[in-house]
C-alpha cells in the first residue's frame, strides 16, 4: 500500500475513533443530566405535594374510626383536589392496594408500576442509605411508545390522620426529553461525518502535497541508478523530505564527481599506455630484429657481438621504462609519503653515493651546500630519488659543474648544462617528453623522470619550478 | 645492387636495417637526422630507395618527402606511428610503402624489393658465386654453361638469391613460389632444395628449426 493513503486511512479511523467517542460521552453527560434533574424536579414536587396533601389531611384526625370505605373516598376526594391544582403539568396516581383512588396519567397504573414497587422494597432491604431511592424511588417506564418519569412514595398512614396504606405516584411525560437527547445524536453523527470527509480530504491533498517531493526522489535516483548523473532535485522548504532532496542531491554530486575522476583517470591511464605503448616500439623492433638477424642470417662473428650488444641494450632500456612506469602509476594512485623530519644533510648523505658515482663517470664536479640546520617534512627516500633524477637530468644536459644548495624555502639543483628552450620549459614534466629524443634516449632517458618528480613533490605538498637559459644552464627549485 | 639511404634516428634500429640490407647485397648510406638528410639529398648523390622514419630530430620525415620525390627517389616510410590517418596521409603525400614498426626484415625486404621493381631499380640479373641468374630471360648459367631448371625450381632460386644470406622458413617458401592456397606439404620444399643444390652447386644450407639459406661465399 502507498504511504499516502495508508496515511491518510490511519488519520481517518484515529479521528473518526476519537470523535465517535467524544460524541458518545457528551451525548451520555448530557442524556444523565437533563434525566436527572428531571427526576430531581419529580421528586421535589411529590414532596411538595405529599406534605401539603398530609398537612390537609391531619385536619382529619378525629375520623380515625372512619370505615375503610369512607377513608377511601375522603382520600380520593382531597387528592383529586391537590393533584388537579398542580401547574406543573405533571400528573399523580393515587393507589390503595390494588384499588386506583385517583389517576390522571396516561399509564396504566396495575400494569407500569410494578417494577417500581419491587425496586423499592428491595433498596429498603438492602438499606442502602440513599433516601431518594428509599423513600421516593423513581423509575423511567415506557409506555405505549413514550416514556415517562415515575417517582413514587408509599406510607401505612396519611399523615398523623390515621393509618391507610396507600401509594402516590407522579408520572411525569419525559418523551420530549429523549427526542431531544436524539436529535443531538443526529447532530453529532452529521458533525462527525462532516469532520471525517474534511478531515481525510485535507489529509490527503496534504499528504499528497508532503510526498510529492517523493516522486521526483524516486524519478532522480532511477536516472543515477541508470547512469545519468547530471540531473538534481528542486528542494523547496525546509522540511526532512527537503533535506533528504538536499542530501540526495549532494550524494548525486559526489557520485557524478566521482565518476568524473574516474574517467579523467582511466583516460589519462589510456593515454599514458598508449605513448608507453608507442615508446615501446623502438626497442622492440630493435629487439625482434636482431634476434630474427641472429636466428636468421649468416652473420660475422663481429656482427653476432653487435647484435647480442643492442638486444641487451634494448632490453635493459625497457626495463627502465617499466620500472619508471610502475613508479608513475604508483604515484598516480596517491602513494602517500611517509613525511618525517629530516634534515638536510641526511638528504645529501643519502644521496652522495649515488651521484658521486655518477659524477666519477662522467668527469663531472658537484657541490652540496646546505644553511645550517634546515630541515623538511618529507619522504627520504623518495626525495632522494627526485634530487638524483634531476642531478641525472642535470648530467645529461652536459654540464660539467652541479650544485645543490638548500636553504630555508627549498632545495634547487643548479647546473651550467645546454639548458631547456624556452617554449619547452612548460611541456618538460609532461610523461615521455623530451627536448631532444634521439639524444635524450642515447644517454638512457626514459621521459618519465621530471614527470615523477612533480607527483612525488605535489604528494610532499612541494612545488616544482624550472628557470632556464640555453647554453648557460637551468636552475630546478623544489620549494616546500 | 641497388642503394638505399636510410634516415633514422634509433642507432639500433638504423644499424639492423643497414646489416640486414648489406647482407642481401644493398649498398646502404645511414643518416641520423632530418637536417643531415637533407644536406645529402640536397648534394645530389644518387640513390635508388630511401627509408625514412617520421619523427626525426630536425625535418621530419614528412618534410623529407617533397625534396627526395623530386629527385626521383622513391621513399618507404618507417614508423612506430600507427594509426590510419598517419598512414593515408604518408601514402597520399607520395610515399610507396608504410611500413609500422615494430617489423620484420624479411617484410621490409619484399618491400624493397617490389619498390624498386615499379621503379626499374630492380636486378636484371643477380649473380651468385659462379652462378647467374638472368631474371629476364629466365635462365641461369654457371660461366658459360646453361643450367637447365623447371619453371618452380627457377622461382625457388629467384627467391633464395634476392634474399641470400637469410634463413626462409618452408612456408614462407611455399607461399611465395607456390601460392598462398598451394595446399603442398613442406616435404616438397625439400624436394626441391635436392634439386636446386644437384643442379647449381650452390651452398643451400638448412639452418635449425628455420628454415633454408643460400650463402654466397666469399
Amino acid at each position: 500500500m502507498k504511504i499516502s493513503v495508508r496515511l491518510t486511512v490511519s488519520v481517518i479511523v484515529i479521528a473518526v475513533t476519537a470523535i465517535l467517542l467524544c460524541c458518545t460521552m457528551l451525548l451520555m453527560a448530557t442524556a444523565g443530566n437533563h434525566v436527572n434533574s428531571a427526576v430531581d424536579n419529580g421528586i421535589g414536587e411529590l414532596k411538595m405535594l405529599s406534605n401539603s396533601f398530609y398537612a390537609e389531611m391531619n385536619v382529619n384526625k378525629e375520623k380515625r374510626q372512619m370505615s375503610e370505605t369512607a377513608k377511601s373516598s375522603l382520600m380520593r376526594y382531597v387528592f383529586r383536589n391537590y393533584a388537579s391544582a398542580s401547574v406543573s403539568g405533571a400528573d399523580y396516581v393515587l393507589l390503595h392496594g390494588e384499588e386506583v383512588l385517583f389517576n390522571d396519567s396516561a399509564i396504566d397504573p396495575s400494569s407500569a408500576l410494578v417494577d417500581l414497587k419491587e425496586q423499592s422494597a428491595r433498596a429498603y432491604d438492602v438499606d442502602s442509605g440513599l433516601e431518594n431511592q428509599v423513600r421516593w424511588p423513581n423509575t423511567i417506564v415506557s409506555f405505549e411508545g413514550r416514556r415517562y418519569l415515575v417517582v413514587g412514595h408509599y406510607d401505612s398512614g396519611v399523615g398523623e390522620a390515621f393509618d391507610f396504606e396507600h401509594e402516590l405516584y407522579l408520572v411525569r411525560d419525559i418523551t420530549d426529553i429523549y427526542r431531544g437527547i436524539a436529535k443531538l445524536g443526529v447532530w453529532f453523527g452529521v458533525i462527525a461525518f462532516g469532520t471525517i470527509l474534511v478531515c481525510g480530504f485535507g489529509m490527503m491533498f496534504q499528504v499528497r502535497r508532503i510526498l510529492r517531493p517523493l516522486g521526483d526522489l524516486r524519478r532522480n535516483a532511477a536516472a543515477l541508478a541508470s547512469g545519468q548523473y547530471d540531473q538534481r532535485i528542486q528542494v523547496v522548504g525546509k522540511d526532512e523530505i527537503a533535506e533528504l532532496g538536499s542530501n540526495f542531491n549532494k550524494m548525486a554530486e559526489g557520485v557524478a564527481q566521482h565518476i568524473d575522476a574516474l574517467k579523467a583517470t582511466a583516460e589519462e591511464r589510456k593515454l599514458l599506455l598508449a605513448v608507453l605503448t608507442h615508446e615501446l616500439k623502438t626497442p622492440m623492433t630493435a629487439i625482434i630484429g636482431y634476434s630474427e638477424a641472429l636466428m636468421k642470417i649468416r652473420l660475422s662473428q663481429e656482427q653476432k657481438e653487435v647484435s647480442i650488444a643492442y638486444i641487451h641494450r634494448e632490453c635493459k632500456r625497457m626495463e627502465r621504462l617499466s620500472q619508471k612506469m610502475m613508479q608513475l602509476i604508483t604515484l598516480h594512485d596517491g602513494e602517500k609519503p611517509k613525511m618525517e623530519r629530516c634534515s638536510v644533510s641526511k638528504l645529501y648523505e643519502a644521496i652522495r653515493e649515488t651521484i658521486g658515482e655518477i659524477a666519477d663517470k662522467e668527469k663531472i664536479q658537484f657541490t652540496l651546500e646546505e644553511e645550517d640546520g634546515v630541515s623538511f617534512d618529507m619522504d627520504l627516500d623518495m626525495m632522494a630519488s627526485v634530487l638524483i633524477n634531476l642531478f641525472d637530468n642535470a648530467r645529461k644536459a652536459k654540464a660539467d659543474h652541479i650544485r645543490i644548495k638548500a636553504d630555508s624555502t627549498g632545495i634547487a639543483v643548479v647546473d651550467n648544462g645546454v639548458g631547456i628552450p624556452e617554449s619547452e620549459v612548460q611541456k618538460i614534466t609532461q610523461p615521455f617528453y623530451m627536448v631532444d629524443q634521439s639524444y635524450s634516449k642515447s644517454v638512457g632517458g626514459s621521459g618519465l623522470g621530471l614527470a615523477i618528480c612533480e607527483l612525488i613533490l605535489k604528494a610532499h605538498g612541494a612545488r616544482l619550478s624550472i628557470e632556464s637559459e640555453e647554453d648557460a644552464g637551468t636552475v630546478v627549485w623544489i620549494s616546500f | 645492387m641497388a642503394r638505399v639511404l636510410v634516415i633514422e634516428d634509433s642507432e639500433s634500429i638504423s644499424s639492423l636495417i643497414c646489416m640486414n640490407l648489406t647482407v642481401v647485397g644493398y649498398e646502404v648510406k645511414p643518416i641520423f637526422d632530418g637536417n643531415e638528410a637533407l644536406q645529402v639529398i640536397e648534394g645530389g648523390a644518387c640513390y635508388d630507395l630511401a627509408i625514412v622514419d617520421v619523427m626525426l630530430p630536425g625535418v621530419d620525415g614528412f618534410g623529407l618527402l617533397v625534396p627526395l620525390r623530386s629527385r626521383g627517389i622513391p621513399v618507404i616510410f618507417l614508423t612506430a606511428k600507427n594509426d590510419i590517418k598517419s598512414k593515408i596521409w604518408g601514402l597520399k603525400s607520395g610515399a610507396e610503402d608504410y611500413i609500422v614498426k615494430p617489423f620484420e626484415v624479411l617484410e621490409l625486404l619484399v618491400r624493397i624489393e617490389k619498390v624498386l621493381e615499379r621503379h626499374g631499380g630492380g636486378d636484371s640479373a643477380i649473380r651468385i658465386g659462379e652462378v647467374e641468374i638472368l631474371l629476364g630471360e629466365r635462365v641461369v648459367k654457371r660461366g658459360e654453361e646453361l643450367i637447365y631448371l623447371k619453371p618452380k625450381e627457377f622461382d625457388f632460386l629467384v627467391l633464395l638469391a634476392k634474399n641470400k644470406n637469410i634463413a626462409l622458413s618452408r612456408e614462407k617458401i611455399l607461399a611465395e613460389v607456390w601460392g598462398m592456397d598451394f595446399m603442398g606439404e613442406t616435404r616438397t620444399v625439400d624436394v626441391h632444395i635436392t634439386q636446386l643444390r644437384k643442379k647449381t652447386g650452390l651452398s643451400i644450407v638448412s639452418v635449425p628449426k628455420v628454415g633454408y639459406r643460400l650463402e654466397e661465399l666469399e
